[in-house]
């Protein structure tokens, strides 16, 4: 698989990232389509065995699915109905019913996959509270007014699971490194167009969007907007991606010049 | 228009503090629509009601006039697309918990800074990026400026020149120049920057980085960050405060319910507080003689008192639901 074949290709920024040594893994570096590819799995509603002997990859799996832009913490966000993103085609009841289920129901699905995380009793109470704010699989009368009090409990529930597995659950902590593992993935996606690459552009999108898209989009705006036009095309292309590919990765090594000169 | 009325009935309830204190903690309560205002010494405590929909109005950031007698409290609620009648910045008598003037700021106001001179008064705008300055007498807008994404954190240096707005989102710090009403710059932090404060002599400022795990330490001179320092990936940093002096930096840890204490000197942590503290501290300040630091803490609803010559937590104050931000205000 090429995907294996995926490595960091900086080390640590020294001013971005001065303490990226505190956790041994990194798996959102090291293997970042193995984590979204087993995430999107999940959310697919697939029977995904959960890999009780790879620590590091079960607990950025269940980071992924509490707090990035496909996890319970936005769904909640949009359950509540705070999101700005939301469409505004789309009927607002449809959509928070919708946000509510989709968040009740990942607290239920990554529930096994905290089981094989070591638990604290901090990490018990706060999943204990995530329960209070979700309690029925129906939308409750009266839901907490605050959209991000999920999000609020999801990123204390990372720090446990980054403490817990000795793993870094942050792809965005190191933007330089994050940078670099976006457009690798990126580059691979391009060299394999032809055989799965969407899939690989998917993962790439993700990360651009939950790690990369705002901080770009003050520090190096025009790089961004083509590295967002481009992953937009890749996405859904059938055809001749050459052209596209050049103008995302050029994207990339423009922003990066921009971010860290 | 229920909610509006409700708004203005912000009255000082019954078990306040003495009068004969010097002191009085103000500890904003951001699911209890109210503040909490407490005695230094032993925590007893009385209510400003700052609307009657608990819960869905949110008093945030705080930030005292320069003699310290007057405290301004960010209001916002959870409805960032329109601007309601408690959308505001309310100023509020620090003696008597009467309430002196409420300033329009849509756009769901978080945090706060009030220039040196207390003419002027800042606000980060978290749902529409942008930062706010306020002419205290007028209430005019003296001009609205783009920030990073999700602002937050802001700080007027104490020379009055600059104003800092941290973008939660975008890992970026904004520099307003208060003279020409300009916007400098944005410059990137570390990685989700809550809030950042000026040094003492105004050359230096300080961002914190929940996730990133660190402080940007600025040279204002130069609107650069020149050093980072490491609290560990595991540290949560969010509200920071610097004692009187400017040599020690205090970092409200959050999620690891500790404080962290940074030596400014040598850019180094100096002390970890995390025995008897509350849960998820999310608001600092230190008192004005340095020797006392209060936290407070979102999870626990409560205070910590700590005292700086043991670096240890030494009493539990309650609060209201939601502790978010405190300060130390002035009766004397």
């Amino acid at each position: 698989m090429w995907t294996k074949r995926l490595v960091p290709l900086t080390i640590c920024a020294a001013l971005a990232a001065p303490a990226c040594a505190d956790y041994t893994h990194s798996p959102f570096h090291d293997r970042p389509f193995e984590v979204a590819k087993l995430a999107m799995a999940v959310l697919e509603d697939r029977d995904v065995p959960v890999p009780a002997h790879d620590t590091p990859l079960v607990a950025a799996v269940a980071a992924l699915l509490l707090v990035s832009e496909i996890g319970l913490a936005e769904a909640f966000e949009e359950a509540v109905g705070g999101d700005d993103d939301d469409d505004e085609d789309e009927g607002d009841d449809a959509l928070d019913d919708d946000g509510y289920a989709t968040a009740y129901g990942l607290l239920k699905t990554i529930k096994p996959w905290f089981a094989a995380i070591p638990q604290s009793s901090e990490s018990r109470d706060l999943i204990a509270r995530l329960d209070a704010l979700m309690p029925t699989p129906a939308r409750p009368a009266k839901l907490d007014s605050d959209p991000e009090a999920a999000e609020v409990l999801a990123q204390a529930l990372v720090g446990h699971l980054e403490r817990a597995a000795d793993a870094d659950l942050y792809l965005g902590r190191d933007l330089a490194r994050a940078i670099d593992t976006v457009s690798g993935l990126a580059a691979q996606g391009c060299a394999h167009a032809t055989e799965g690459g969407a899939e690989v552009f998917h993962v790439a999108a993700l990360y651009f969007e939950d790690s990369l898209e705002a901080p770009l989009s003050i520090m190096a705006a025009a790089p961004a907007e083509r590295i967002e036009d481009a992953l937009a095309q890749l996405t859904t292309a059938t055809g001749e991606v050459s052209g596209t590919c050049q103008d995302l990765l050029a994207g990339f090594s423009d922003a990066r010049k921009v971010m860290f000169p | 228009m229920k909610h509006l009325v409700l708004s203005t009935s912000l009255a000082l309830c019954a078990g306040m503090t003495t009068a004969s204190e010097p002191f009085r903690l103000f500890v904003s309560n951001e699911y209890g629509a109210n503040l909490s205002v407490m005695s230094p010494q032993n925590g007893a405590s009385g209510e400003v009601v700052i609307s009657g929909r608990p819960g869905d109005v949110r008093p945030r950031g705080m930030a005292l006039s320069p003699d310290g007698r007057t405290v301004y409290v960010a209001v916002s609620d959870f409805l960032p697309e329109s601007e309601q009648p408690e959308d505001a910045i309310v100023a509020i008598d620090v003696a008597t918990g009467e309430v002196l003037r409420r300033y329009r700021a849509g756009g769901n106001p978080e945090r706060i800074a009030i220039s040196p001179d207390g003419k002027q008064i800042w606000a980060a705008l978290e749902a529409i990026a942008q930062g706010v300055g306020i002419d205290l007498e007028t209430g005019a807008e003296l001009g609205r400026f783009p920030t990073g994404v999700e602002p937050e954190g802001v700080d007027v240096s104490p020379d009055g020149r600059w104003v800092y707005i941290t973008g939660e989102t975008s890992h970026t710090v904004t520099v307003i120049d208060t003279q020409s009403l300009q916007l400098v710059t944005h410059m990137l932090v570390g990685n989700r920057p809550r809030d950042v404060v000026f040094s003492p002599d105004s050359t230096r400022a300080y961002a914190s980085a929940e996730i990133g795990g660190t402080i940007s330490v600025i040279d204002v001179t130069q609107h650069r960050v020149i050093d980072t320092i490491s609290l560990g990936l595991d540290a949560r940093p969010v509200e920071i405060d610097l004692s009187p002096d400017g040599g020690l930096l205090y970092a409200a840890g959050g999620g690891t319910s500790a404080v962290y204490v940074i030596d400014t000197e040598t850019a180094k942590v100096a002390h970890i507080i995390k025995e008897r503290m509350g849960r998820r501290p999310w608001g600092v300040t230190v008192s004005p003689d340095g020797r006392t630091v209060y936290t407070a803490n979102g999870l626990s609803d409560s205070v910590s008192v700590i005292d700086t010559s043991c670096m240890c937590v030494t009493d539990q104050f309650e609060a209201g639901r939601g502790a978010h931000s405190i300060e130390v205000g002035h009766v004397d």
